[in-house]
Formats: C-alpha cells, sequence, structure tokens
C-alpha cells in the first residue's frame, strides 16, 4: 500500500572550497512514502539544507553530489542531465524556501509567477492558465485571488508571500513537496497560519512533504516521521511518537532538553547542549555528537557507530545501544504534556 | 563512514569508559585566522589578470624611482647632433671596423659593428647639382648619392657598400628625440611625473570623498540632501572642460595640475562612500557603539570607514588611470607640465610634428600609456572581485 | 510608594513616531506610529518581557528607551533621572550604566576589529581601563562568557553564531551595566545554542544582579526567562502580567492567539489541543484602526471597540489588561 515516492540511500555532497572540502551530508539514507510528512530537523550546518538541495539538484557550484543515490519514483535522478530535472523540478518536486522576501522575482506579477509554472509543465493556454492560478491563491488562502493576481510581491507582506510561495509550488500538484524552514522568517501567528495550510493542502492534494526545520515544535504538528541530522549525518530517524516520547540519541534528548515548554507549569533551569557544532572540513573520526555529547565514551570518538533498530520505523546510530555498552542513567528530556481529551 | 575497523561483536572493554567533558575543547577554532584583508588578497592572488596588471605595476614604480640611477643620460641632456635616432640602425659596412648610418635628413652616423654610434660626419664636400655628398671615414672616401631613391653609398671607385644589417640603437635604446634626448629615459621621468601626478590626484580625492561623503552619509536628512545636491551640480560641469578653463587660469606646472586633477574627481568617490555609509550606519554594530557611548567621530572612523574600504579601494584603484589619461592629455594638448619636464603626454605632443618620420616617437610613449591604463584596470577589476562582500562566504 | 523606589527604569507614556516624507522637498506627511503612549515600570533585578509580532514596535521600543531614537513624546526615567530629552553628551553615565545586546550575531560585530577590540572599546570609550589593565579586563570577560584569551586575538567571522552572541554580550558586560536591553538575543540562534544563551543570561543576572529588558517573538523563551511580560499589539501594550499568571490566565485575545500558535514539541498535546488561528495580518502602523487596534483581527470586537480606545484595567495581582470586553462583563 505504501508506495515508496523517494528513497535516499548513502548520499554524500561536498562543497570544495580553498580551505578543503566541506562534508556537508556525509551518507545519509532515508525514504519517504506516499502521501508522508517528513520532518528532517537539525541545527544550522548539520546538513539539512544541503540534502533539500542535492534532492532538487540545485546545488551551486562549490558543491556537488560526491556519491550515493536518489530515487525519485524509482528512478535514479543523480546522474539526470538539467534539462530532464526541469521536466521534475517545478512539476513533480517543488520547494518553498526559508525567505519570502527573496524568493519571489519582484519584476513579475503574482499571477505571472505562478502561471510560468503551469504554461511550462502543463502547457495551458494562458487564460486558462490565469484561471488556474487565482484557483491555486484561493487554495493557499489568499483573499480576492481575482484581484491579488495582478499584484507584485512588494504589495503582499511576508505571510502572503510564503503563501504565494506555496502556491507555485503546488500549482503543478507535484508528488513531493520540500518545504526548507518556511515559517523561519514568520512570526508565531503567521507561522502557525502556514502550518495549517500545509496540513490542509496535504489533506486536498495527498502531496508527500519533507519539512525541513531546527524547531522540533513545528514538526511535531504534522510530521509522521522524523529525521534527525547532526554534522551531516542521521543521527536517529522514527516516526513523531519514538522521537518525542522514546528518543534513543542522546543529540535528540538534547534536543529536547533545550527547549522549554509553555504547556507545562514548570519552570525548570533550561539544558543546553554544551559547546559548537563540528567543523564539516575536518569532521570527527568517530561519532560527530563526540565532543558535546554528556555521554561520550573513548569508542565514540574513535569509531563511528553503526545503527541499532530499535524496532520497524526506529533506529539510531549510537555506542550507547550497542550491546555490549555499559547502562548509563540517562535524562532523555521526554517531557509529557497533559492532554485534555 | 562505518568502515572503522572494530569487530561489532567484541569490543574491549576500555573503549567503554567515559570521556570527561571538560577535555573536550568544543570552543576551539581549529581554522587559521584570516583578516579581510589576507582573505581579499588570497582571491586576488588567484586572478592571473590582476597580477599580471600588479607585476606591471610594481615594476612600473620601480623602474619610475629607480630607473634614472642606472642611466648615463639626463632627461634635459640635448644633443642636437644625436637628434632623432630611431632604436633600430641600418648599417652600412665599410670595411671590417667602420660601419656607417644614414639617417633620415641626409645624416651619416659613423658607428660600430654592434650598433654604437660613434659621431655624426660631416661632409668634405657637396654637391647639390650632382646630388652627392662626400664624407671621408678613417681614409676612406664615402660618396652618398641622393639623386634617386633609394640612396646610395658608394666608394671612391663608384661601388655601392653593401648592406650590412639591422641592429639595435646602443647608445640610445629607446632613440632619441627631435633635441637629441634619450627617449627611454624621458619615458621613465614621464612615468614619475604621470605617476606621481595620478597618485598624488587620487589621494586628493580620496581625502576629500571620503570626508566629504563620510560626513554627507553619516549626518543623513537635511545635510545630505543639500551637500547631495551640491555634488550634482558640480557633477553637471563638464569636467574636462572646467580642468582646461583651470589650467588656463593657473600657471603650467606639476602642482596647478594636481590641483585641477584633485578639485574634480572626488565627485564620484563621494558618492561611492556616502552610499556605503548610508547603508552601514543601519547595521546594529553602529547601533552597538552608538549604546557605549561612541562619538559620532570614533564611530565613522572606527566603524563605518573601515568596512565601506573594499569599495572605496575599488574606486581608487579605478580613479589612477582615469587621472593618468586626464593628464596625459593635457599634457597632449600642451597645458601640461613645462618643459624640459617630460610626462607622457608631452612626450606624444613632441612627438607629433615628425610622426611620419620618427613614429617611434609618439608610439613608445603611447605604448607606456596604454600598458599602465590596463594594468591598472586589470587589478581594479580583480579587487573588485575580491573586495565585493557579496561574493564573500 | 514603595513600589516606584524599587523600578530601576520607568516609562510613561512613550511615543515614538518615525515621519514618513514625500516629494521633492522632503515634506513629512505622515507618521509611522511605532511605539504609541506606553507605560510601564521594571522593578531592579527583575526581567521585564516584551513580546509580539515583527513591527508591533517591540524593538523601537528597546532602542528609544536606550536612546537610541530620539523620544517623540512621553518620559524615560531611569533610576530617578529622566533622560528622554537629554543630549547625547550627558547621556555619557547613562551609557555606562544601560547596555544592549542585539539580534543579529553577524551584524552586531564590527567585522574589521578583533574580538579583544570589541570587548574593549567600552573601556576605551569611557576610559575605565588601559594597558594591562585593559587587556585583563578583556579576558575577564571573554572567560565570563565561556571563551578564552586565545579568541582575543580573533575576527568575528571566525565564530559561530552562538558564540557571536556571547561576545556581544561580554562587550555589554564591559561597563558593568546595571541594565540591560536583550533585542531579539536568540531568535537567530540555533535551538541548541539557545539554551546556553538563555542559561548565560540568567547565571549572569544572579551574579551581577542585573535587570533584564528581554525583547523576543518567541513566546516560550520569554515565559522561561521573564518575571513578567507586556503584550504588545500595533504600538501599544495590551497586557501586562507576571509570566505564570499570562499563560495560565491570558485574557486580551490577542494574548490568547498568540500563545496558541506557538507549536508544542509534543506529538500528542499538539493534536489534541483547540487552537485560535489569528486570521489576517498586522495592519500598517502608518493608519492603525481607530478605537483599539486589534479589534480588524479580533473574533470578539463589537460596536464599542470601533469607537473607544481601551484603557489599562488593573484585574489586581499585577495583571493589567486594555480590553473593552472587561466591561461587557461586567
Amino acid at each position: 500500500m505504501s508506495e515508496k515516492i523517494l528513497e535516499v540511500k548513502n548520499l554524500k555532497t561536498s562543497f570544495y572550497t580553498h580551505l578543503g572540502e566541506v562534508q556537508a551530508v556525509r551518507g545519509i539514507s532515508f525514504s519517504l512514502n506516499k502521501g508522508e510528512v517528513m520532518g528532517i530537523v537539525g541545527e544550522s550546518g548539520s546538513g539539512k539544507s544541503v540534502t533539500s538541495l542535492s534532492i532538487m539538484k540545485l546545488l551551486q557550484y562549490p558543491g556537488e553530489i560526491k556519491s550515493g543515490d536518489i530515487f525519485f519514483k524509482g528512478e535514479d535522478i543523480v546522474n539526470k542531465k538539467n534539462k530532464e530535472m526541469l521536466n521534475i523540478r517545478g512539476n513533480e518536486i517543488a520547494m518553498i524556501f526559508q525567505d519570502p522576501m527573496t524568493s519571489l522575482n519582484p519584476v513579475y506579477t503574482i499571477g505571472d509567477q505562478i502561471m510560468e509554472v503551469i504554461i511550462r509543465h502543463q502547457g495551458l493556454s494562458k487564460k486558462k492558465a490565469k484561471e488556474k492560478a487565482i484557483d491555486m491563491l484561493r487554495l493557499v488562502g489568499i483573499p480576492s485571488p481575482e484581484e491579488r493576481v495582478s499584484n507584485y510581491p512588494y504589495e503582499f507582506s511576508g505571510g502572503m508571500r510564503q503563501r504565494a510561495m506555496a502556491a507555485i509550488a503546488l500549482s503543478c500538484e507535484p508528488d513531493l513537496l520540500i518545504a526548507d524552514e518556511p515559517t523561519t522568517a514568520l512570526d508565531v501567528t503567521i507561522q502557525d497560519q502556514i502550518l495549517k495550510l500545509m496540513k490542509d493542502l496535504k489533506e486536498k492534494l495527498d502531496t508527500s512533504i519533507i519539512l525541513i526545520t531546527h524547531d522540533l515544535g513545528v514538526v511535531a504538528d504534522i510530521c509522521t516521521k522524523i529525521v534527525v541530522m547532526y554534522g551531516g549525518l542521521v543521527m536517529e530517524e522514527g516516526t513523531s511518537k519514538d522521537i518525542f516520547y522514546n528518543p534513543k540519541h542522546p543529540y535528540t534528548m538534547g534536543l529536547l532538553k533545550s527547549i522549554p515548554r509553555l504547556d507545562l507549569g514548570e519552570k525548570k533551569r533550561l539544558i543546553p547542549i554544551t559547546g559548537t557544532p563540528p567543523d564539516l572540513i575536518k569532521p570527527p573520526k568517530g561519532c560527530p555528537f563526540t565532543a558535546r555529547c554528556p555521554y561520550a565514551m573513548k569508542i565514540c570518538s574513535l569509531h563511528a557507530p553503526k545503527y541499532t533498530k530499535i524496532d520497524e520505523n526506529h533506529k539510531a546510530m549510537c555506542w550507547l545501544l550497542h550491546k555490549q555498552s555499559p547502562n548509563m542513567k540517562m535524562d532523555t528530556g521526554v517531557k509529557r504534556g497533559i492532554v485534555n481529551e | 563512514m562505518s568502515n572503522s575497523k572494530v569487530n561489532m561483536d567484541s569490543i574491549p572493554e576500555d573503549m567503554w569508559e567515559k570521556i570527561d567533558n571538560k577535555e573536550k575543547e568544543s570552543d576551539l577554532i581549529s581554522r587559521p585566522s584570516l583578516t579581510y584583508f589576507q582573505d581579499a588578497w588570497r582571491r586576488l592572488r588567484r586572478n592571473i589578470m590582476s597580477m599580471i596588471g600588479l607585476v606591471i605595476i610594481i615594476i612600473l614604480i620601480l623602474t619610475a624611482i629607480f630607473g634614472p640611477f642606472f642611466s648615463k643620460y639626463n632627461f634635459s641632456d640635448q644633443s642636437l647632433k644625436m637628434a632623432s635616432l630611431p632604436p633600430r640602425l641600418e648599417l652600412f659596412k665599410i670595411d671590417n671596423e667602420n660601419y656607417i648610418y644614414l639617417a633620415n635628413g641626409l645624416k651619416i652616423y659613423s658607428s660600430t659593428s654592434n650598433g654604437e654610434i660613434i659621431n655624426l660626419l660631416n661632409p668634405i664636400k657637396q654637391d647639390f647639382q650632382k646630388k652627392i655628398k662626400v664624407y671621408k671615414l678613417n681614409g676612406k672616401e664615402i660618396v652618398l648619392d641622393f639623386s634617386d631613391k633609394p640612396f646610395k653609398l658608394l666608394n671612391e671607385n663608384g661601388n655601392e657598400y653593401p648592406f650590412y644589417k639591422k641592429v639595435w640603437n646602443k647608445n640610445h635604446l629607446l632613440g632619441t628625440d627631435d633635441l637629441g634626448r634619450d627617449l627611454l629615459i624621458r619615458i621613465i621621468y614621464g612615468a614619475r611625473i604621470s605617476l606621481l601626478i595620478a597618485f598624488v590626484a587620487t589621494l586628493v580625492n580620496f581625502f576629500i570623498g571620503v570626508l566629504y561623503g563620510g560626513i554627507s552619509g553619516y549626518a543623513g536628512g537635511r545635510v545630505d540632501n543639500i551637500m547631495m545636491r551640491i555634488v550634482d551640480i558640480i557633477s553637471t560641469v563638464p569636467l574636462m572642460l572646467y580642468v582646461i578653463l583651470l589650467m588656463v587660469v593657473l600657471k603650467p606646472g606639476l602642482k596647478p595640475i594636481i590641483i585641477a586633477l584633485g578639485s574634480v574627481f572626488w565627485v564620484r568617490m563621494a558618492r561611492i562612500v556616502r552610499g556605503q555609509i548610508l547603508s552601514l550606519k543601519e547595521q546594529e554594530f553602529v547601533m552597538a557603539a552608538r549604546t557605549i557611548g561612541a562619538t559620532n567621530l570614533r564611530i565613522l572612523v572606527r566603524h563605518l570607514l573601515p568596512n565601506a574600504m573594499g569599495p572605496i579601494i575599488v574606486s581608487m584603484t579605478m580613479m589612477i588611470p582615469t587621472a593618468i589619461f586626464t593628464e596625459a592629455f593635457l599634457s597632449f594638448i600642451g597645458l601640461g607640465v613645462p618643459a624640459p619636464l617630460a610626462s607622457w603626454g608631452t612626450l606624444c605632443n613632441n612627438a607629433l610634428g615628425g610622426y611620419r618620420s620618427y613614429p617611434y616617437q609618439l608610439f613608445l610613449p603611447s605604448l607606456a600609456i596604454c600598458i599602465t591604463m590596463l594594468a591598472f584596470n586589470f587589478l581594479g577589476d580583480g579587487l573588485r572581485d575580491a573586495l565585493d562582500p557579496k561574493l564573500r562566504k | 510608594m514603595n513600589k516606584d523606589k524599587d523600578a530601576i527604569i520607568k516609562v510613561r507614556n512613550l511615543k515614538k513616531y518615525f515621519p514618513v516624507k514625500k516629494g521633492f522637498l522632503k515634506r513629512k506627511v505622515q507618521y509611522v506610529k511605532a511605539v504609541d503612549d506606553i507605560s510601564f515600570d521594571i522593578k531592579k533585578g527583575e526581567t521585564f518581557g516584551l513580546v509580539g509580532e515583527s513591527g508591533c514596535g517591540k524593538t523601537t521600543t528597546g532602542r528609544t528607551i536606550i536612546r537610541l531614537y530620539d523620544v517623540t513624546d512621553g518620559d524615560v526615567i531611569f533610576d530617578g533621572t529622566n533622560i528622554s530629552n537629554m543630549k547625547e553628551k550627558d547621556l555619557s553615565s547613562f551609557r555606562k550604566r544601560v547596555q544592549m545586546i542585539f539580534q543579529d550575531p553577524f551584524a552586531s560585530l564590527n567585522s574589521r576589529m578583533t574580538v579583544g577590540d570589541i570587548v574593549g572599546e567600552p573601556l576605551d570609550i569611557h576610559k575605565l581601563a588601559s594597558g594591562k589593565e585593559r587587556q585583563e579586563r578583556i579576558y575577564y570577560l571573554l572567560k565570563t562568557v565561556g571563551l578564552s584569551k586565545e579568541h582575543a586575538s580573533r575576527y568575528p567571522h571566525e565564530f559561530s553564531g552562538g558564540q557571536r552572541q556571547r561576545i556581544g554580550i561580554a562587550r555589554a558586560l564591559a561597563v558593568d551595566p546595571d541594565f540591560i536591553i536583550c533585542d531579539e538575543p536568540i531568535s537567530a540562534l540555533d535551538v541548541s545554542i539557545q539554551a546556553q544563551v538563555v542559561n548565560m543570561l540568567e547565571d549572569l543576572q544572579k551574579e551581577l544582579g542585573l535587570t533584564y529588558l528581554f525583547i523576543a517573538h518567541d513566546l516560550s523563551m520569554v515565559r522561561h526567562i521573564s518575571d513578567r511580560i507586556a503584550v504588545m499589539y500595533l504600538g501599544k501594550i495590551v497586557e501586562v502580567a507576571k509570566s505564570e499568571e499570562l499563560y495560565k490566565n491570558p485574557t486580551h485575545p490577542y494574548t490568547k492567539a498568540l500563545l496558541s500558535a506557538i507549536p508544542i514539541p509534543d506529538p500528542d498535546v499538539t493534536h489534541k489541543r483547540e487552537s485560535v488561528t489569528l486570521e489576517g495580518e498586522v495592519p500598517s502602523p502608518i493608519n492603525p484602526p481607530k478605537g483599539c487596534t486589534f479589534r480588524t483581527r479580533c473574533k470578539y470586537a463589537f460596536e464599542t471597540c470601533k469607537n473607544k480606545e481601551p484603557s489599562m484595567k488593573n484585574l489586581g495581582g499585577d495583571h493589567t489588561v486594555a480590553c473593552h470586553l472587561l466591561d461587557n462583563k461586567k
């Protein structure tokens, strides 16, 4: 029943700078089923945005996919030429970027920019395309779309621009939507609106979504599956319940501990993850999290751990999960809120 | 990543020891420290054209400063006998020791076989009806027959002296001008004058422009409005016309040229600096400086200008060739440095009269101007790329 | 009035309007009412949170209090001295006691200066230390924020966002201030780093007895760090309360909406909770709506809201709200 729409296998992406090779993504694998919403969580420099650009094949010089496979609907797109990607990008895979202020072209109207995608990929006439553009604007909740369609981006506020971006991304009914920090630049109330919109659209169009963010709160609401990235590697992968209620990797636990919980009455001191992320020009030999991990052992700094399967959907990369590892008392950071039934 | 050579089933006990957190210096920076200008230099170095330009400029400056010490001539030494000798000489062989060079204007020089001019020969007999001149060299009679082109050199028996070969002028590497002054030393002196004028004028522009633009941009509001309208008005005056008029009023010389150039080109610099300051002064680091009580002068000098330095340097580099060109132009139309001082423009101007007979006198200083301007432009282009913050990662 | 004595800073009817100039002569035709008549007190040693969406005037409030902007109207009384109309040259002692931490860790440090010079600049300006003493003080400040003395000779671009923000904190601490305005100090940082900075601010407050004005749009962090919180909307404060009270008993419809919009990192809770999605966006502060500024997005708005501006009403226990619904209930 669950058809795999995207499968990434051992993807490695590097940037070749004058200082040396920056290994932004160092061998990650995950898969996404049709209609699934997956969250990729990680801090800046974890490789989450590079992953999305690799899938879109939008890496700019000096970035390059070093090795690995990306299967989209069963086809490997790593070796596809730019010309072939043009038919996939925008049509079958669409993307929403972080900054709504710069991701729209200021000299074309919103309508023109939506129509461009529709005409390019669906070959509709100009008139039909305009009707569709208006429909799309209505779908993403822009009031009076008939008038708004001929507005320029500067006449839109930040939240409306992000809606317009969503309208462009969804206008060809893509099978996969990649949203790279779509709400980071927005206010909470607007973020709330956009997340609701994405949930609605998922239900209406059955699009698969990859949501990239550094905010665990954002993924908790709409993602069914979560991938936690650190230092160019997937640290832990599981359903959202696995990640929030049964984290197995100290980094995931650290993330959970470092955010204050508004809904819980307590006002405890936050437990931050100390230190800073590793320099990926010289990635650490062992586990990249060793330097910041409160449970780090000798082996962590010397050898990279393998994935341990916790159950069918849940796996983590940590020596603590090895059968020989000493039993350590850990603060998992899980806080369960009161659910009002 | 899982290529570690450990046996997953039995890992030695000691591997499971906890590491102390304090040992892990995670705030350590491993990358080498690079300042803004070191980083820019690294990028500039990779730009081949700019490096060529830079090397040319360095050679040029060194030659301008030290070149005259290695020359036996002075830029003002005249020698009418040696006037208008080209860099390449066509020699005729008289005998094994004696060679002669036949110059334009029916002048004959005795020379060595490798192109060292010994002397100008005086005719012992001239016959304008037969169109011959007779010279004596080392006891041998040389007859110059200029009745028909090409002119012939005959011996007393009426046999033609053979054409020997073309050699470089050993006395004057680049030849001499119409007053017999060494052209090489004059071009080197020209480089001194041209570069001096260009650098000083650019420096003057830099100070006026940075001061004016800095104040205008930092003060903002009405002050900025008025100052920029003044700049607008100044920029409506055709610069060349203004400089020419100024030069006419002032007496020709080094100082007036510098004053004329320095008082004109700052307009562009002022605009660039103002634009930079306007965009920088809203940045948070400027606000931070204000909250710690920094004075306006301190903010301008310590915070704003250092951050605006990139575009300022680029536009300075681009201003130098403009100044060189303007100076050359002024000198060319006779408003430049007075004789015997020579700038490249005056050299070109001097050569204009005889450029059909002596094209090298015009060509060589022009070439110097071209190479210098190209070198500065290449360097400027490279600097623009190297210092542009938008390309910085 | 014992309560007034405790207040380190008193803001009274503060207004900050930015003129909108048009035409060749740059005539002031309109005003952006960024801060429009707000009043609050901050007590010694407390952390006062100021939250609101972008464009609500919270950053302008901070910058006006520290006199980066001139005050349009109203008073800012710091430790008994009214500084709202002081000339810059008379503000020197104020600048020694009030400092600011900025939002953008990349823009708030001068990239042409070494970290040592950045941290040492306040010492130079106020002539607090020089020579060896200055050096020692810089090392001490860097140590306070968890950096080492080797970092003093490095340039800001070599540091990560969190480290840069700590350098900014060290600069603010250089003059040994009493009151620090934190203008969204963590919103540009990663989650794991945010907690580092927040903990550091809390520790410093305890050690040095600092008072904070903590400006942010992230209500969960603000609630965590603040003792009292003011919620701003379109240049006005709509609700002030102790942070627990504000969360447990939000009264203004805007506060309620803001609270419900915050994502909760707990899938079960977030799926079950009913949320009040706030429709529409913030109106332009050039022409704010008449009456209650929030009425255009408020689903409880009624006739009075259009005509009359609500005044602050005390609900007891330091909880004040500006909303007509309170009258209506009575």
